[in-house]
């Protein structure tokens, strides 16, 4: 697959990620699911195994625990490939944190603050 | 601009918050963008909720751990209890099989006595007496027994214990039950054996659980015996109890003494006691061993320290 | 009435046989399940009633009861309990008319036999 250039085209590529939908008010366990299932239905359109994920969270408020275990878990991990988390404000760079520290997700998770890296490092994934 | 600095209260009042146990205390974190809001406030302010709800949730799970565990200590008492039931149910059959024999020697004697003074048969009448006698005495001799284990084991002191006078009491209340069985009890119970320093009932109990494990193992089969051997070695006392019967399995030989490891059906065997055997062993600072099947057979190992004299 | 009584224990042997005897009564003794099949069919048709205890060494008392109807007798059998109760009895003792518990006192035995004698 041609890497694209920039962040916007990348929506458009096999390795998500719908930013819009991360932002919701109160982050919980509910929207975590609904994330999960358009990668998945992304992944299966496109005809790849698992995604190699770029998660715009530039602007998330804030995550619920709940939420957080359900990005670490078996069922994101069947899916996900490797997942960059773009990241902007100290407020979001703390939530990235905690989710790599504490929920210890299962596939390789990085934090970025450039798109540009972040896509980068996923190219760096073999197709699968 | 607002820094964390200016909002010292707030901070403040969730730690107090945590500390004294509301572990649902949040803060409002403030949009950075709002009036001249730092961008430090915001994601400060997010970092301690987030962890707040951490520590809520590990308090949560602790709690739930704890009434698991609770629930799982009252079960182990009540599998205790209920094991110590089955084996009063043991007790209490075999008590029944010995008191039936001696009643019932007296129980005919006495109807016939009537008639033999009717009949003048004195040399009769000595005899029925003779034997009534016996059968008082093998009674009373049961009912000596079950004082034993009427007595609280928890509170009962540790004493000097003759190991072989030991040995022979513990089958006075299941003699009648083996006999029956046809199951035969060979007692090889050495001379001058050195008191041990232990409590009387637990002893009693582990000695009665082998005896009882030792008769399950053989009844109905051909050659049914229980060997009993006490013996000394430097420093130590040993009993061995030994049956004819199958055996334990090579790869079930550490399994038997775990909980609940039985493998008789669920009427029969609560699985507890060889583990509440060994336990009593060990706080007796000794041991309980199951020996190599050479001869067949289930062999068993109590071996206690020796008083120092 | 001629009884076969089996018990393996001699003194209570004893004392049934005396004490059945003086009330006229013929009694045959057996020390055990085996014993009582040479005695019984020594005579198979002399019996009027058979008292076996249960538990016996060698031959078992529901077991001995169990070839005497296999082989077709059709006597009368009392069966001697005190071991266990019915309900935990892992086999079934077959067609027996009456059950006496242990200790049993020999007017209890005569009552039965009575009963027995009654209704032939």
């Amino acid at each position: 697959m041609p890497m694209p250039l920039s962040l916007k085209e990348s929506f458009q590529w096999p390795f998500s990620l719908c930013a819009d939908i991360l932002i919701s008010a109160l982050h919980d366990e509910a929207a975590a699911a609904a994330n999960i299932d358009a990668q998945e239905k992304i992944r299966d359109e496109i005809g790849v195994r698992k995604t190699r994920a770029v998660i715009d969270m530039r602007r998330v408020r804030a995550i619920s625990r709940e939420a957080r275990e359900y990005y670490a878990n078996e069922r994101t991990a069947s899916i996900q490939r490797a997942t960059a988390l773009l990241v902007g404000s100290k407020l979001t760079k703390v939530i990235a944190n905690f989710f790599m520290g504490l929920n210890k997700p299962v596939s390789p998770t990085r934090m970025f603050t450039n798109p540009d890296e972040a896509l980068a490092w996923l190219a760096t994934f073999p197709d699968e | 601009m607002t820094h964390v600095a200016d909002r010292y209260d707030e901070l403040l009042s969730l730690i107090h918050a945590l500390a004294s146990g509301d572990l649902a205390f949040r803060l409002r974190v403030p949009k950075a963008g709002e009036p001249g809001v730092h961008d430090d406030l915001e994601a400060v302010f997010l970092g301690l909720n987030m962890l707040a709800e951490e520590l809520e949730a590990t308090t949560v799970r602790r709690d739930a751990y704890q009434t698991a565990l609770d629930e799982l200590q009252r079960t182990q008492a009540q599998l205790v209890q209920s094991a110590k039931l089955a084996a009063l149910g043991e007790l209490a059959a075999g008590v029944g099989h010995e008191m039936n024999q001696p009643l019932q020697v007296i129980c005919n004697h006495i109807e016939e006595l009537p008639h033999l003074v009717e009949e003048r048969d004195h040399e009769e009448i000595l005899r029925s007496a003779d034997e009534m006698q016996d059968a008082v005495g093998r009674a009373s001799e049961v009912i000596r027994q079950l004082r034993t284990f009427a007595r609280d084991a928890v509170r009962s002191e540790r004493e000097h214990i003759d190991v072989g006078a030991m040995v022979h009491d513990s089958l006075v209340l299941f003699r009648e039950d083996l006999r029956v069985r046809g199951i035969e009890v060979i007692l090889d119970l050495a001379d001058d054996l050195p008191p041990i320093h232990g409590n009387p009932i637990e002893v009693q109990q582990v000695i009665t659980n082998l005896v009882l494990n030792a008769r399950d193992a053989v009844t109905g089969r051909e050659n049914a015996t229980i060997t009993l051997r006490t013996s000394v070695e430097p420093g130590a006392v040993l009993i061995d109890i030994q049956d004819t019967g199958p055996g334990v399995l090579p790869e079930l030989r550490k399994q038997i003494f775990n909980p609940f490891f039985t493998s008789k059906s669920e009427e029969n065997g609560t699985g507890l006691g060889l583990t509440i055997s060994e336990q009593i062993m060990r706080r007796h600072g000794g041991t309980l061993t199951l020996r190599n099947n050479e001869p067949p057979g289930a062999h068993f190992t109590l071996r206690f320290p020796a008083e120092a004299p | 009435m001629k009884l076969l009584f089996v018990d393996d224990e001699a003194p209570i042997r004893r004392i049934v046989q005396r004490g059945l005897g003086r009330s006229g009564h013929e009694v045959i003794l057996a020390a055990d399940g085996e014993e009582a099949w040479e005695q019984f069919c020594a005579a198979p048709h002399s019996f009027d009633i058979v008292f076996t205890d249960i538990r016996m060494p060698r031959l078992d008392g529901v077991s001995f009861l169990r070839r005497l109807r296999a082989a077709g007798h059709e006597v009368p059998c009392v069966l001697i309990t005190g071991h266990l109760p019915k309900e935990q009895w892992t086999e079934e003792p077959g067609d027996v008319l009456a059950f006496l518990e242990k200790p049993f006192r020999i007017t209890r035995m005569l009552e039965i036999i009575e009963q027995i004698a009654e209704s032939a």
